[in-house]
């Protein structure tokens, strides 16, 4: 199978699940009876148009295998990603992001910023040497104190350091 | 009304509002310049400060970005070949063509002045059209409404990437994200899964950076990491290099140049202007369509694709003629038909204003001062971008890898000031991961955006409907304007099928 299909099948899938889990949740779910315009109207709704969309994807996989343009079910000017680096990205600033987050709370701001912008810079620039990892995050740290602290004055639980 | 116009342009005459519209453009140029970076993310970026600003200054703010971003997408593409937005990618063809024959500066000033050319004309239509169409929306009731939302998300979902599915899809998920929370009417907690900092429903500035910045910022580190820019940055650095023999007195763009691109430019104005105002059609789109229009009306139609100054001027023009029209919507209906003009509408969100044909006349002075401030940041564009044209190629070799770390921890700690809330903080991350999940599965982003924005309007605009009808749907269709927008839909989505068919 090709990339383009699997993708295709995994989106009609996913919204295909999610409209379908959506109305068993509204059947079994305690949504508060209301006469007329019951409060699940609009979500039903959605979930109709996502389980719509869902067979119409599949319908035009079906349509497409059938004419074997299969190749041709990608949109225009759609990017190939790159999975395994977008992996990487997402674990190194997704999950990076909630310690930092959790560090700015527990630790201070212009700490875990320093820290945290050397890794993402170490990780993340191509061409990073030491003399830039040194320089670049304690002038972000720096930006982000005058920006947060100094101009907008946020208040952050009192830190363990500053 | 002359007392009117005299407040306004007090307001947006004052000293601090052009102070921010001058770093506003200073700001949208630097970041359009650099590839990766948009005026959008940089919008989404600054929404948490807009609490800290007077309306006008926020506003002069937003729009000096939104515009600046729009030129300087086209820095990077006439001077590497590499658009720095979307937008520019119609401009870099002939942009970058001309660049390798020795043109970078007639280049580079007819993408300036096309493009200031096309956002005034943009803008024009904006003043002159919003006003009478909120007027005409004021007397709409549910039903109408109803329609005018489902028009809207018929049309963004067909037109974002052209797959109608995926695009009704993410704006289902939109409607479905907006509906977390209190139910307005009975009061009952919907969709929280038993999370309490759901009851009060997501906030719009997690989900907007979530979706726009963070998603972006992500794809942005995952190919930093695969040393793709590595090589790209090699190639900025040896194009630049190029640059270092060239007379640039030699490159001077001539009056007679410059009125052989008057006719591309005002196509591109017109059809910028047309494209800009329906929901979803975007940048790329406008300036695609300019580009082949000028094509087919120029003398010279064998030129284009090599460094035709008629090309950059048409797609130039094209990209930013969409800037004024796409708020037509947003201020005669409260529809954002863009993800910039989604981005606006939370700023007047955050502001107190409520976007929809209420707005003008709630909001006269302020939104008659933005008028003034959408003309005079064009001129602060053509007047910056006039001076400073040498130093942006330069700007655009900036290296992203130092870049996308300090926007990312940006993004985190604004949303976090916004509210100071720590849900926010999750809320954002989790909207940044669906905002990855879908671009990996090839879903457009806008849709989800607008429904997210319009969910809340359209419910109770169909709820009401109900109400009047008595539960039964076929309501809907009761009134010939609902019927009207209903056809105007698919018959729009219909002729935008068939002209992409024939382009292909």
């Amino acid at each position: 199978m090709n990339h383009t299909l699997i993708k295709e099948l995994l989106a009609a899938a996913v919204v295909l699940s999610l409209g379908i889990a959506g109305l068993i949740h509204i059947q079994l779910g305690a949504w508060r009876p209301a006469p007329l315009v019951p409060s699940y109207i609009m979500p039903q709704t959605a979930y109709y148009f996502l389980i719509a969309s869902g067979v119409w994807i599949l319908g035009a996989i079906g349509l497409f295998a059938i004419r074997k343009r299969l190749a041709n079910l990608a949109p225009p000017n759609a990017e190939q990603h790159d999975l395994i680096a977008v992996g990487v990205s997402v674990s190194v600033m997704l999950i990076g992001a909630v310690f930092y987050f959790l560090a700015v709370l527990n630790i201070g701001l212009v700490v875990s910023t320093v820290l945290f912008n050397a890794i993402l810079v170490a990780v993340l620039a191509p061409n990073a040497s030491l003399k830039t990892v040194l320089i670049v995050p304690p002038l972000v740290g720096l930006v982000v104190w005058l920006l947060f602290i100094k101009l907008i004055g946020m208040t952050l639980p009192t830190p363990l350091l500053f | 009304m002359l007392d009117l116009i005299i407040q306004a342009s007090q307001l947006a005459f004052h000293p601090y509002v052009l102070m921010y519209v001058f770093l506003g453009v200073l700001l949208g140029i630097t970041l359009g310049a650099i590839p990766g970076l948009s005026g959008d993310m940089a919008i989404a970026l600054l929404l948490p400060f807009v609490f800290f600003l007077e309306p006008a200054m926020a506003m002069g703010l937003l729009v000096g970005i939104y515009k600046g971003g729009l030129f300087g997408g086209s820095i990077s593409a006439i001077s590497f070949g590499v658009p720095g937005t979307p937008g520019a990618a119609a401009t870099s063809i002939d942009g970058y063509q001309a660049k390798l024959k020795g043109k970078p500066s007639k280049a580079l000033h007819t993408a300036l002045y096309s493009s200031v050319i096309g956002d005034t004309t943009s803008d024009l239509v904006l003043i002159f059209i919003a006003v009478p169409l909120a007027a005409i929306a004021l007397t709409f009731g549910p039903i109408e409404f109803f329609a005018l939302y489902a028009f809207s998300l018929i049309l963004i979902a067909a037109l974002s990437q052209g797959m109608v599915a995926k695009g009704l899809a993410v704006a289902a998920i939109g409607i479905l994200l907006a509906m977390i929370g209190r139910d307005p009417i009975t009061g009952a907690v919907r969709l929280t899964f038993g999370i309490p900092g759901l009851a009060g429903g997501l906030s719009l500035i997690p989900v907007l950076i979530g979706i726009f910045a963070i998603s972006e910022v992500v794809f942005q580190g995952a190919k930093l990491w695969r040393r793709k820019v590595d090589k790209l940055m090699d190639d900025v650095a040896e194009q630049a290099s190029l640059l270092q023999g060239y007379d640039i007195s030699k490159d001077q763009l001539t009056w007679a140049e410059f009125k052989s691109t008057l006719k591309a430019t005002y196509i591109g104005a017109a059809v910028g202007t047309f494209i800009g105002a329906l929901p979803g059609a975007g940048q790329s789109l406008a300036a695609f369509m300019s580009y082949g229009l000028a094509q087919r009306f120029s003398k010279r139609p064998e030129e284009f694709g090599k460094g035709s100054l008629e090309g950059i001027a048409s797609a130039e023009s094209g990209n930013s003629a969409t800037a004024g029209s796409t708020f037509i919507p947003l201020f005669a209906f409260g529809i954002p038909g863009s993800a910039t003009a989604a981005l606006f509408g939370a700023a007047f969100i955050l502001m107190g204003m409520t976007p929809g044909p209420s707005l003008l006349s709630d909001n006269t002075e302020i939104i008659y001062a933005l008028f003034f401030t959408l003309i005079f940041a064009n001129l602060v564009n053509l007047v910056l971008g006039k001076l400073l044209l040498p130093y942006y190629s330069r700007i655009a070799m900036i290296q992203p890898g130092y870049m996308i770390p300090a926007v990312f921890i940006l993004a985190i700690v604004g949303t976090y000031a916004a509210n100071n809330s720590t849900m926010d903080v999750w809320v954002l991350l989790f909207a940044g991961l669906l905002g990855i999940t879908l671009k990996l599965l090839s879903f457009p982003l806008a849709p989800l955006v607008l429904g997210f924005i319009i969910g809340p309007g359209a419910e109770r605009a169909l709820r009401q409907s109900m109400i009047m009808g008595g539960g039964d749907w076929w309501v809907l269709v009761k009134s010939p304007i609902a019927i009207g927008f209903y056809i105007a839909a698919f018959a729009l989505i219909l002729l935008f099928t068939l002209a992409l068919r024939a382009k292909k």
